[in-house]
């Protein structure tokens, strides 16, 4: 079993620059600044407790996933610091531990299971905008293209997918759509 | 465990929705990502509801081996994401700019324009030299095209032009407060009451009052924008009303968003009023000269007006047949 250290020092080894790459590409050079976004991510990841780190299953999916969370948190407070300095403390310690938590971040076994089944069930155009928007990565434009559609309409197709995901994902843990 | 964020709010789940769509582009523009941080900054709950969507969003990735790509497209090369940029500093020259006038509907030519929407409607034409125009709402745009110059004419509304670069034929976009020239490529048009206003996205434009005197063959030193600047430009009596401030998600009404920062209330209304069934009118012509920072969805007027009652102090009175925005008692 590797220690703690051992772990994140491989994570940090192996997907540090890539993060702060995916962030740049696709929310802009920041502010907030995409580096420091990722490096405080890390940072946040060493404090957690055993028992917290013990439920990540997938370490490369939740890093990325814990950093873009900050990086979004870190936008908003950015402004809240600009425009009610007095809030930023409470929303601070609120949103760190919105973005850190293993269950906040990444989705469950089951979860993923619902989602699977949620695509598999839709038309099927949008579901092919949406596994090209989402496994193959193509832009609108280029899924448009492809299906002779526009690229406008082809990214409706994929918020109607992602409203299905959305709410099969909160039929089954039963809150309300 | 933090509870899941408590969404239910329909509207917010839809915007946070097309936002983690609409951010999930590789292509996403400059233009995206400011309208984007305009909207993460305008309201605390916005960052919560576009992190709930994400997590599924992201989540899905990790099916990507359950969905065989093999009926799909051929997938292309991961790298290729780097094509965009190259292509972007090739036509660093390029200047991008948005253009927005504010013209009441009475000077409107007579004539029928060459191309006219609706209230409400976006529509995008490929002109004959290969531009691409999208009108906003209620716009109305007459084209003259020579062997020297390639003008347009703003008669009301608001457009968006994508223009293809030609040295040998300017292209002028004129409206009755002044025009704006360029060699090549991309600027926005809007118009409502006697305001001339532009707003540069990427390289350099000029523009011109129409009022300012002009030699045949000098044209007069005019307002030299670079790429973040915007300026105001007073219509019949406030010539002395130039502005030159930071813009903020230009031409985002062409993704179906309205944004203004530091805007007139004045403005913001007679934009709503080229997408409102119901007419929206203010009790007091003071209340125009109101400061307001808003960004809401064009579809979504009830969402705006909201917002306006919360920011400013006002209050809206919904009737059946108009919508009158008081100041509050």
């Amino acid at each position: 079993m590797e220690t703690p250290a051992a772990w994140l020092t491989r994570l940090y080894e192996a997907h540090f620059t890539p993060i702060c790459a995916y962030l740049r590409r696709k929310y802009g050079p920041g502010p907030p600044d995409p580096e420091d976004v990722t490096q405080h991510a890390f940072m946040q990841i060493s404090r957690m407790s055993a028992d917290a780190a013990s439920r990540i299953e997938h370490p490369k999916s939740f890093i990325y996933r814990a950093a873009e969370n900050a990086l979004i948190s870190e936008m908003r407070k950015e402004h809240t610091r600009k425009v009610h300095a007095r809030e930023t403390h409470a929303s601070q310690i609120a949103t760190d531990g919105y973005d850190f938590d293993p269950e906040s971040v990444l989705v469950s076994r089951d979860e993923l299971a619902v989602i699977e089944a949620a695509i598999r069930d839709m038309p099927e155009r949008r579901r092919l905008c949406f596994l090209m928007n989402r496994m193959d990565e193509m832009s609108f434009a280029e899924i448009g293209r492809h299906l002779s559609i526009s690229p406008t309409a082809a990214r409706n197709h994929v918020e109607r997918a992602m409203e299905d995901i959305e709410l099969a994902v909160a039929a089954y843990s039963g809150e309300a759509p | 465990m933090t509870a899941a964020p408590k969404l239910d709010d329909d509207q917010l789940r839809r915007q946070a929705r097309a936002w983690v769509v609409r951010m999930s582009d590789p292509q996403v523009t400059d233009v995206d990502r400011a309208a984007f941080n305009a909207w993460i900054a305008s309201n605390t709950s916005h960052a919560t509801a576009y992190q709930h969507v994400l997590r599924l969003y992201n989540g899905a990735e990790t099916l990507r081996g359950a969905f065989s790509s093999a009926p799909r497209a051929p997938s292309r090369p991961r790298g290729a994401r780097g094509l965009p940029l190259l292509v972007g500093i090739s036509t660093v020259l390029a200047a991008a700019f948005f253009l927005f006038v504010l013209i009441s509907p009475s000077r409107m030519d007579p004539i029928s324009p060459d191309f006219q929407t609706a209230r409400g409607e976006v529509r995008t034409v490929q002109l004959n030299d290969g531009s691409a125009v999208t009108l906003g709402a209620a716009t109305s745009l007459d084209l003259a095209f020579t062997q020297d110059e390639r003008r347009v004419r703003i008669g009301a509304g608001e457009a968006f032009f994508d223009v293809r670069h030609d040295p040998s034929r300017p292209f002028v976009v004129e409206t009755a407060e002044g025009e704006v020239r360029v060699l090549g490529t991309a600027f926005d048009v809007k118009s409502a009451n006697g305001l001339l206003r532009v707003a540069v996205a990427r390289g350099l434009v000029q523009v011109d009052e129409r009022r300012a005197i002009r030699l045949p063959i000098m044209s007069s030193p005019g307002h030299r924008l670079s790429a973040g600047e915007e300026i105001v430009l007073g219509g019949a009596n406030a010539r002395d009303v130039v502005v030159t401030q930071a813009t903020h998600a230009p031409a985002a009404w062409r993704d179906g968003f309205l944004a203004y920062q530091s805007a007139r209330l004045g403005e913001v209304v007679a934009d709503a009023n080229r997408y409102s069934a119901r007419p929206i009118r203010l009790a007091d012509p003071e209340l125009a000269q109101l400061q307001v920072t808003a960004f809401y969805p064009s579809d979504q007027l009830e969402q705006m007006l909201t917002g306006l009652e919360d920011a400013l102090p006002v209050r809206v009175e919904r009737g059946e047949r108009e919508i009158v925005i008081r100041a509050a008692r």
